[in-house]
């Protein structure tokens, strides 16, 4: 579990502390005030660390002259992590460069490095060893540490946490949703990713997660269709992937080539239910929907970053929904932005973080313990959390 | 067969207020009956927009009310108390109405009967509780076996309640807790 981060010149975060350690967290505030950049500096601060560069998010010092820096705590197999990340962006010809990693887990340090040089605990083997100042301290001991050693035993299992964070955009969706032919995936294609995720890559694709369950791992496909089936949210009947020999364009020789197609019952009641729709002909809040369990049950993330779960969806359904995301909070932690009363009265005083921009400076706040007896009766005495926090 | 006066249930929830719709229709065994209600964001917004609400529906010619108060950690004679000061007298509800109060939840009705979970959820090897009014929390107890057992998909009260309802045996319930054998006598009265 994600404890708390601590972000120092991060765009809007000049020193922004932001108390993490509840199953569900939720970020309130106004629109421009820094909720999302607390998400990005979460997924930042876990790619840094690994070394990795999925969602592309740079480090945007609001001082270009001073270092980001991010110190990530957190929890593993029960034992307390803390990663610290320090780093001048553009340090002008005369300094050198400014590039500080350590990595503690249960109070041991596992490195601790400074621009090239790395000191480990155990650390004669590595002595000599030097970093390149574009690569993580982790990545490069998870490349060169052999399987057996001890210090790789200890940085597998954070590396694995780190990894598993993962933040879902609220874009991203809608592009997948609304491309032109997105609803049919080259069998060639599909291999390829296929491929790729048996490596450890990630995909964003919904569609593509579909079919690998519906391939690979149909105990999962069938939680998902659980979930949103008859019994579940009554959202989709059924689901169905098919392999279907697509012939090519006329007038051109291309042979048939196998191609993916997914297809979708609307739940008995909905409009459109007894039909089959394809990938592209489900409604925004459907596919809000289907994308968040997917990611869910398939991605099995050790927190979910999530932008605005109440976005597209019903208030009656978004109870559900999360109500779903609180019990698996258990295995997945759900850190989300919101402007949702709903989602606010779900999630609970507790979880509620106040995201605020004082001078232009993000600040982000939770309730003391006054404010948690406050919040309690007046839920117990006069109505929701939403209604008591439109009072504060 | 008569013709069943228009319900409306209040209930702290949409989850509460979809398995009570259910268990309601069950019971009459009347697919067709019209049922009104609304689930609030907690007891105390219930009681508090409660007899605004029920003027309104009574206004619509709604004739009966279930209002459904969790017990959750008080006595149930104080909450019955309670929900007639704040609701059913200044509605002037008193012969009209049934109040509802599950000890200490209403997922005690819903763990009383393993049988209706694992109908709903297979692969969730339930083997329920013999005394489900004596659990403290039973939706966290009720998920806690469900994460233990590694269910798939895990038992969500709020999606699956309303389905459990469907296969609720309302026998099996009765003899397990008593809040639900009064719920179901009252509802006997309000025919």
């Amino acid at each position: 579990m994600l404890k708390s981060i601590n972000i120092k010149n991060f765009r809007s975060c000049v020193d922004s502390q932001v108390q993490l350690g509840e199953s569900v967290i939720a970020l309130v505030g106004k629109n421009g005030v820094g909720k999302t950049t607390v998400l990005h500096a979460i997924q930042l601060a876990c790619e840094l660390c690994l070394g990795s560069t999925e969602f592309g998010f740079q480090l945007s010092p609001r001082d270009p002259s001073q270092p980001c820096e991010f110190v990530l705590d957190f929890s593993v197999n029960g034992k307390d992590c803390s990663y610290y990340y320090s780093r001048v962006v553009a340090p002008t010809a005369s300094e050198s460069i400014h590039y500080c990693e350590k990595l503690s887990l249960g109070g041991e340090i596992l490195f601790d490095r400074h621009g090239e040089a790395l000191e480990v605990p155990d650390g004669a083997p590595l002595a000599s060893v030097r970093l390149g100042v574009r690569a993580s301290a982790l990545s490069v001991l998870l490349q060169i540490l052999p399987e057996d050693h001890a210090l790789r035993s200890r940085l597998q299992p954070v590396a694995s946490f780190l990894g598993s964070v993962r933040y879902y955009p609220l874009l991203q969706g809608f592009q997948e949703h609304s491309y032109e032919g997105s609803s049919f995936i080259e069998k060639s294609k599909y291999d390829v990713l296929f491929s790729e995720l048996k490596q450890g890559r990630r995909t964003k694709s919904v569609q593509i997660r579909l079919i690998y369950m519906w391939l690979s791992a149909r105990d999962k496909f069938d939680e998902l269709k659980a979930l949103l089936g008859r019994d579940g949210l009554g959202l989709l009947d059924d689901i169905q992937v098919e392999e279907v020999e697509a012939k090519g364009s006329v007038g051109t020789s291309s042979a048939a080539e196998s191609t993916y197609v997914i297809s979708f019952m609307p739940g008995a009641g909905l409009a459109g239910s007894r039909r089959w729709f394809i990938f592209s002909g489900l409604s925004a809040g459907t596919w809000r929907i289907l994308q968040l369990l997917t990611c869910l049950v398939f991605d099995g993330t050790s927190c979910m970053l999530l932008e605005q779960p109440e976005d597209c969806v019903h208030s009656g359904l978004l109870i559900k929904v999360i109500d779903i995301l609180q019990t698996y909070s258990e295995r997945t932690q759900l850190i989300c932005t919101t402007h949702s009363a709903s989602v606010m009265n779900l999630v609970g005083a507790k979880g509620i973080r106040f995201v605020t921009s004082a001078r232009g400076e993000t600040v982000v706040t939770k309730f003391d313990d006054d404010g948690l007896a406050s919040a309690s009766a007046y839920l117990q005495s006069e109505g929701t959390l939403a209604e008591f926090l439109e009072t504060l | 067969m008569a013709i069943l006066p228009a319900f409306a249930i209040l209930a702290e929830d949409n989850s509460d207020k979809e398995f009570l719709s259910i268990v309601l229709r069950r019971y009459y065994q009347s697919d067709n009956m019209t049922i009104k209600g609304k689930g609030y964001g907690g007891c105390s917004e219930m009681l508090r927009k409660g007899q605004r609400d029920v003027e309104a529906w009574l206004r619509k010619g709604v004739g009966r009310f279930v209002i459904c108060h969790d017990a959750d950690k008080s006595s149930p004679d104080s909450v019955y108390t309670d929900v007639i000061k704040r609701i059913v007298q200044p509605a002037g509800l008193e012969r009209v109405c049934c109040i509802v109060v599950p000890v200490e939840e209403i997922e005690a009705w819903v763990i009383a009967d393993e049988e209706a979970v694992c109908h709903v959820i297979p692969t969730f090897l339930f083997k329920g509780h013999h005394n489900p009014e004596t659990i403290s929390d039973p939706k966290e107890w009720l998920i806690a076996k469900s994460r233990a057992a590694n269910g798939k998909p895990l038992y969500s009260p709020a999606t699956f309640n309303p389905a459990v309802a469907r296969h609720l045996r309302l026998d099996v319930v009765a003899k397990k807790c008593q809040s639900f054998t009064r719920f179901l006598g009252d509802l006997d009265f309000l025919r």
